[in-house]
C-alpha cells in the first residue's frame, strides 16, 4: 500500500479510484429487477488541509459519493484509501480508524438529530462508543464541544426540538467533531437553513477548519457557497465528473459546458449584474438516473452537442495543472479567452 | 373575463392604480400554544405587468399575507384584519362562495411542492380541464385543445401525449411547468408563487423562472413572487418587499434595495449572502435566530438581533417611511432612518459609516 | 475560539432559547390527555377495575362473607332459577329470608355470589388479556423490528410469515389447538399470543422502515454503532408511543379472545370464575329467558371493559399526535 502523493507534495488524506456504485430497483416477488448507476467511475483525492466541492444537481449521485467515502454504503466497485488504508470492502472491524477520523454533517438539521436524546447524549455518543475515558472525561469532552460551535453548555440537557435550526446544525457539527477527526464529509450542511443562519454555520465551519486543521469533503449544489469556502471542485452530471479544477480556474473560464451552465444559472442578488449577464438556459430536464443517455451523459441538453457525443462517453481530459474536464467539444481555456 | 369589467380595467390601469394592494393587513392565528401574531400591518401593492417580490426567512410571515388574501387559512383559528382590494373589489370581506370563483380564476396561486399540490390519482389533462371548468364556460373539446396549448406553452414536449400522464410519472421540473400551466390556463390577473423554484435544481428554476416572467408578460398579468432568495428576487423582480418576523422592513424598486439597502436586517441578508462577484473571506452574519410570533419582541422586531440598537427601537414600533436615497418609492422601517429624517446631518453621517 | 457576532458583543448563537420552542413532549402530552375527558373516564375505569380484580375482590368475598365458589342452596328461588340482583336468600318459607344470605348482583345457576364470582373472574380475563398481549407484542416487536431494519430476504421471509398467519381465521385454528393443548391459564395466553402477534409486528416493521431511512440512523452508522445498538437505542424509543397506542387496541381483542375461548369451554378451568364462561353459564338451557341477569352481568362487564381500552388507545393516539403546522 503507497501512500499518494498530492501535487503540492503534501500526502493524500483520501484517495479514490473508479468509485462506483450501482442500486437495484424495481420490484419483483422476492427480489429486485434493474439497476440505477448512481456513481460510474469517479476519482480524486484529498489532501489534509484542503476543501474540495462536490457539486452537481440532483441525481448527480454526489450524496452516494459521500457515503461511500464514510462506508455508509459499500461501493460496487473501485478504490477507496483513507489515509493509505483501503478502506472499500474493510469490515466493520477493520473500520474504526475511519470511524475516528472522518465524520459527517448531515444535511436535514431536524432529522438528523434523534429527538428523543437530549443534546448531551447525541454530542457525547461517539466518545461513548469509542469508550474515550470515564465519564467525567466525556462530560468535560462534550461541553468543550458544545462551547467550540458557539452553543451555550447550560442549554446541553435540552431536546433537539428545543433548538433552532442553525442550533441543531451546530449540535451536529459537534458530535462530528467529538473524536479529533481529519476530514469532514458535509453533505449539504447549510442547504436546510435560512439564510442568515447559513452565514453563521460557513463561518463556523471555516473557523474550526482554521483551528483544528480540517479537511472538508463538501457537498453542495450551491455555487456561491463553493467560490468562497472551498479551495477545489469537483462538478458531477448523472453519477460522472464533468470538470475538477480550483475553484479560481473554474469561475474564471469552465471549460464543461455544463459547468458554465451551471454558473450562469445561479442567482445573484445584484440587478445590474445579473442584467449584464443574460443567459441561454439550458433545455430540457435532466435525465433519470435510471436511464442514462448514451455516450456524454450531458448531450441531450448541451448546446453544442455533436454526434460524437452521442456515441463516446469522453473522457476525463487533464489540460495543463488542476484542471480536467470530460468534454469533447469544450469551452475555450482561460489563455485563448 | 367579461368585456365589461375590461373597460373598468383599462381605466384603472391607465390611472396608475395597483391591481392588487394591500394595506395593513394583520393575520393572527390561534394555536395550541397560544395566538401567532403571523402578520402584523402589512402594505404592498403590485400593477399589471409587474412582477413584485416579497423576500423573507422563515416566520417572517410572506406566506400567510398571501393565503390569508385568499381565504386558504384555517377559517375558524385566524383573524384578518385590514384591507386588500384587487381590481376595486375588497378580497377581506367577500364571503367563501365569491372568493372561490377570484380563486384560481382572476387569482392564481403555485406553491413549492409540486408532487403535494398536484392530485396524485388523477392525470394531468383531468387536472386542467378541471381548472378550466371551475372558471369558465367552454366546450369540452375546446377546453381540451385549450389545455394542450398550455402544455405547449410550458415547455412541455409532446403534450397532448402528456395530457395523459400522472403526477408521479414526471420530473420535478415538470410537474412545476404543469402547474403553472394549471394557474394560467384562466388567464389571471395576479399569479403568486409561493416559493415556486426553491425546490428544484439550479438550472430548472433559471427555465422556470424566465418562463414565469414572459408568459405574465406577454399576458400582461402581475405576479407576486414569495422568495427567500434574494437573487431570484434581482433576476426576475421589478419592486420588493423584504419581511421580517411579520412587518415589512424596507420596500421599494429592485435596485433601491438591493444596491442601496437601508435597513440593518437587508444589509444582514446581502452581507450574509454569498456573492459571485467578490471572494469574501468571511461572511458578515445576522447574530440570533428569528423570534418566535408567540411573544414577539416590543417595539421593532429586529431589535434583540441589531448591532444599532437604540433605546427608541425597544419602544417604538418603526414606522415606514422614506428611505435616505431620495427615491420615493423606498420606504424603510427603522429608526435610524426616522432620524435621519427628522435631524438630517447628525443621523446621516452614522448611516454613511453603517458596515457589518 | 471566534464565533460570529454582531457588533453588539451579547449576541451570539447562543441567544436566549426561544421560549415557544421550549414546550416539552411531556408537557403537551399531559395537557392533551387531561383535557380529554372522555379518557379520562376510561382511564379511571380501568384502573378501578385493576383494583377490584386484585384487591377488591378478596375484600368482597370477606365482607360478604362468600366465596366465589360457595354454593348456597338457598341462593335459588323455588323454581330453581338463580336471584335476581338485590336479593336475600330465599328461605325456608319460601320467600326471601331478611336475615338470610344478601346478594348484591345476585346469583348464578349453581347459587353462587355473581358479585363475588364477577370480580374474581375479572382476574382471569384482564390477566390473559394483558399477558396475551404482553407476549404477542415481545414476539411483534423483535420480529417487526428484524424485519424492517434489515430489509432484504429476511424481511421478506418475516412478512410472509405474518401475512400467512393472518390469513388463518385464528377463532377456529385457537379452538383446534387449545383443544390439543388443553384449557388453563397458561395455555391461554400462549394460544392467544400466537395468533395475536402480528398485528403488532406489521406496526413495528412499517414503522422502522421508515425511520431507517432517517438521517440520525445514519449518523448512528457513522458513528461506529452496532445494529442492535441501533436498534435498541434509536429506534425503539420512537416505537413506544405508537405501539402503546395499539397496545390497549390488542388488549381489548384478547380479552374478547378470551372471553370467546373460555365461553366455549377453552379457556381457564372451571370451577375458577371467568367472564366468558359465566356468560356460557347464563346462556346454557336458555336460562337468560328466565334470568337474564346471569348472562347480563359478565356480558356488561365485557362491553365496558373493552370500551374503556378502546377509549384510552384512541385518547391517548391523540396526546401523542405531531401537531400539524399552517404551512
Amino acid at each position: 500500500m503507497t501512500v499518494e502523493q498530492h501535487r503540492n507534495g503534501n500526502p493524500a488524506l483520501l484517495s479514490v479510484t473508479g468509485l462506483v456504485k450501482d442500486f437495484p430497483v424495481g420490484k419483483g416477488l422476492f427480489g429486485t429487477r434493474g439497476v440505477v448507476h448512481a456513481v460510474q467511475g469517479v476519482s480524486f483525492s484529498l489532501s489534509a488541509g484542503e476543501t474540495l466541492a462536490v457539486v452537481g444537481e440532483s441525481g448527480c449521485g454526489k450524496s452516494t459519493l459521500a457515503r461511500c467515502v464514510l462506508r455508509l454504503l459499500t461501493p460496487t466497485a473501485g478504490k477507496i484509501m483513507f489515509e493509505g488504508i483501503d478502506i472499500t470492502d474493510a469490515p466493520a472491524s477493520q473500520l474504526r480508524p475511519l470511524r475516528r477520523d472522518a465524520a459527517m454533517v448531515f444535511q436535514d438539521p431536524f432529522g438528523s438529530l434523534n429527538p428523543r436524546l437530549r443534546a448531551a447524549s447525541i454530542v457525547g455518543e461517539p466518545l461513548r462508543e469509542a469508550r474515550a475515558g470515564s465519564r467525567s472525561d466525556i462530560e468535560a469532552r462534550v461541553r468543550e464541544l458544545f462551547t467550540e460551535v458557539g452553543l451555550n453548555p447550560e442549554h446541553l440537557s435540552r431536546f433537539p426540538h428545543e433548538f433552532s435550526g442553525g442550533q441543531r446544525q451546530r449540535i451536529g457539527i459537534a458530535r462530528a467533531l467529538a473524536l479529533h477527526p481529519k476530514l469532514l464529509v458535509c453533505d449539504e450542511p447549510v442547504s436546510a437553513l435560512d439564510v442568515s443562519a447559513q452565514a453563521q454555520i460557513l463561518n463556523l465551519l471555516g473557523d474550526l477548519r482554521d483551528e483544528l486543521h480540517l479537511s472538508y469533503l463538501f457537498i453542495t449544489h450551491n455555487l456561491d457557497i463553493v467560490r468562497r469556502f472551498c479551495d477545489r471542485v469537483l462538478v458531477m452530471y448523472l453519477g460522472r465528473v464533468m470538470e475538477t479544477a480550483t475553484v479560481t480556474e473554474l469561475f474564471a473560464a469552465p471549460r464543461h459546458p455544463y459547468t458554465a451552465a451551471l454558473l450562469a444559472a445561479t442567482p445573484i442578488p445584484n440587478p445590474r449584474l445579473t442584467r449584464a449577464r443574460g443567459r441561454t438556459p439550458l433545455t430540457g430536464d435532466p435525465p433519470s438516473p435510471m436511464s442514462p443517455p448514451t455516450g456524454c451523459p450531458f448531450h441531450p441538453r448541451c448546446p453544442r452537442a455533436q454526434q460524437r457525443c452521442r456515441d463516446e462517453v469522453p473522457p476525463l481530459t487533464p489540460s495543463g495543472g488542476s484542471h480536467s474536464f470530460a468534454c469533447h467539444f469544450p469551452l475555450e481555456s482561460a489563455a485563448s479567452r | 373575463m367579461p368585456t365589461g369589467d375590461r373597460t373598468d380595467h383599462q381605466q384603472r390601469d391607465a390611472a396608475g392604480v395597483p391591481l392588487l394592494a394591500v394595506r395593513d393587513l394583520s393575520v393572527d392565528i390561534d394555536s395550541e400554544d397560544g395566538v401567532v401574531h403571523a402578520v402584523d400591518h402589512v402594505s404592498w401593492s403590485v400593477r399589471r405587468g409587474e412582477v413584485l417580490g416579497i423576500v423573507g426567512e422563515s416566520g417572517s410571515g410572506k406566506s400567510v399575507s398571501c393565503l390569508s388574501l385568499v381565504g386558504l387559512l384555517p377559517q375558524k383559528r385566524t383573524t384578518v384584519t385590514g384591507s386588500a382590494v384587487f381590481d376595486g373589489v375588497e378580497l377581506l370581506e367577500r364571503s367563501e362562495e365569491q372568493l372561490d370563483s377570484i380563486r384560481g380564476g382572476q387569482i392564481a396561486m403555485i406553491f413549492q411542492d409540486p408532487l403535494t399540490s398536484l392530485h396524485p390519482l388523477m392525470s394531468v389533462g383531468a387536472q386542467l380541464l378541471e381548472a378550466v371548468k371551475l372558471h369558465q364556460k367552454m366546450a369540452k373539446a375546446d377546453a381540451r385543445a385549450l389545455a394542450v396549448e398550455m402544455l405547449a406553452r410550458v415547455g412541455i414536449p409532446d403534450p397532448a401525449h402528456r395530457m395523459k400522464a400522472y403526477p408521479h410519472e414526471l420530473s420535478g421540473g415538470m410537474r412545476q411547468r404543469v402547474m403553472i400551466a394549471m394557474a394560467l390556463i384562466n388567464d389571471p390577473a395576479v399569479l403568486i408563487a409561493d416559493e415556486a423554484t426553491t425546490a428544484l435544481d439550479v438550472t430548472t428554476q433559471a427555465q422556470i423562472l424566465d418562463l414565469l416572467r414572459d408568459l405574465c408578460a406577454r399576458a400582461n398579468s402581475a405576479i407576486v413572487l414569495i422568495t427567500h432568495d434574494l437573487g431570484v428576487v434581482a433576476e426576475v423582480c421589478d419592486h420588493v418587499v423584504v419581511m421580517y418576523a411579520g412587518r415589512v422592513a424596507e420596500s421599494g424598486t429592485v435596485e433601491a434595495v438591493l444596491e442601496r439597502p437601508s435597513h440593518p436586517y437587508t444589509w444582514g441578508l446581502l452581507g450574509s449572502m454569498p456573492s459571485v462577484d467578490a471572494k469574501a473571506a468571511r461572511a458578515r452574519t445576522i447574530g440570533g435566530t428569528p423570534p418566535s410570533l408567540l411573544g414577539p419582541p416590543s417595539g421593532c422586531r429586529f431589535h434583540p438581533r441589531c448591532p444599532y440598537v437604540m433605546d427608541v427601537c425597544r419602544q417604538e414600533i418603526p414606522p415606514l417611511r422614506g428611505s435616505p436615497d431620495g427615491d420615493d418609492t423606498h420606504a424603510t422601517a427603522c429608526h435610524l432612518n426616522v432620524a435621519r429624517l427628522r435631524q438630517g446631518a447628525e443621523q446621516a453621517s452614522v448611516l454613511s459609516t453603517v458596515q457589518w | 475560539m471566534s464565533i460570529s457576532t454582531g457588533q453588539n458583543a451579547a449576541l451570539g448563537d447562543d441567544v436566549t432559547v426561544d421560549p415557544a420552542l421550549g414546550v416539552s413532549f411531556r408537557a403537551r402530552f399531559m395537557r392533551r390527555l387531561l383535557a380529554d375527558k372522555a379518557t379520562i373516564v376510561a382511564a379511571a375505569f380501568l384502573i378501578v377495575l385493576l383494583l377490584l380484580a386484585t384487591i377488591g375482590a378478596p375484600i368482597a368475598a370477606a365482607l360478604t362473607g362468600h366465596g366465589p365458589n360457595q354454593q348456597f342452596f338457598n341462593g335459588l328461588n323455588l323454581n330453581g332459577i338463580p336471584l335476581s340482583p338485590l336479593s336475600h336468600e330465599i328461605g325456608n318459607n319460601g320467600q326471601p329470608d331478611p336475615h338470610g344470605a344478601f346478594f348484591i348482583l345476585g346469583t348464578d345457576r349453581l347459587g353462587r355470589d355473581m358479585l363475588v364470582r364477577l370480580l374474581y373472574g375479572a382476574r382471569a380475563t384482564l390477566a390473559v388479556g394483558i399477558g396475551a398481549t404482553a407476549v404477542a407484542l415481545f414476539i411483534g416487536l423483535m420480529l417487526g423490528m428484524i424485519a424492517g431494519y434489515f430489509g432484504g430476504k429476511l424481511d421478506a421471509v418475516i412478512s410472509r410469515g405474518i401475512e400467512t398467519a393472518m390469513a388463518f381465521p385464528s377463532m377456529l385454528f385457537a379452538i383446534g389447538l387449545a383443544a390439543v393443548l388443553g384449557a388453563g391459564l397458561i395455555n391461554s395466553i400462549i394460544v392467544i399470543a400466537l395468533f395475536s402477534w402480528y398485528y403488532p409486528a406489521r406496526i413495528v416493521r412499517n414503522a422502522v422502515l421508515a425511520l431507517r431511512g432517517e438521517q440520525f440512523v445514519e449518523a448512528a452508522r457513522s458513528i461506529g454503532l452496532g445494529h442492535f445498538t441501533i436498534m435498541r437505542r434509536h429506534l425503539l424509543p420512537q416505537l413506544t408511543a405508537p405501539l402503546i397506542v395499539y397496545a390497549t387496541g390488542v388488549v381489548a381483542l384478547n380479552i374478547l379472545f378470551e372471553a370467546g375461548l373460555s365461553y366455549l369451554g377453552l379457556g381457564v378451568r372451571p370451577p375458577t370464575p371467568d367472564w366468558g364462561q359465566m356468560i356460557a353459564d347464563g346462556v346454557t338451557s336458555d336460562l337468560y329467558r328466565q334470568q337474564i341477569w346471569v348472562a347480563l352481568i359478565p356480558g356488561l362487564a365485557l362491553v365496558f371493559t373493552t370500551l374503556a381500552f378502546n377509549q384510552l388507545g384512541d385518547g391517548l393516539r391523540d396526546a401523542f399526535a405531531v401537531r400539524g403546522s399552517i404551512r
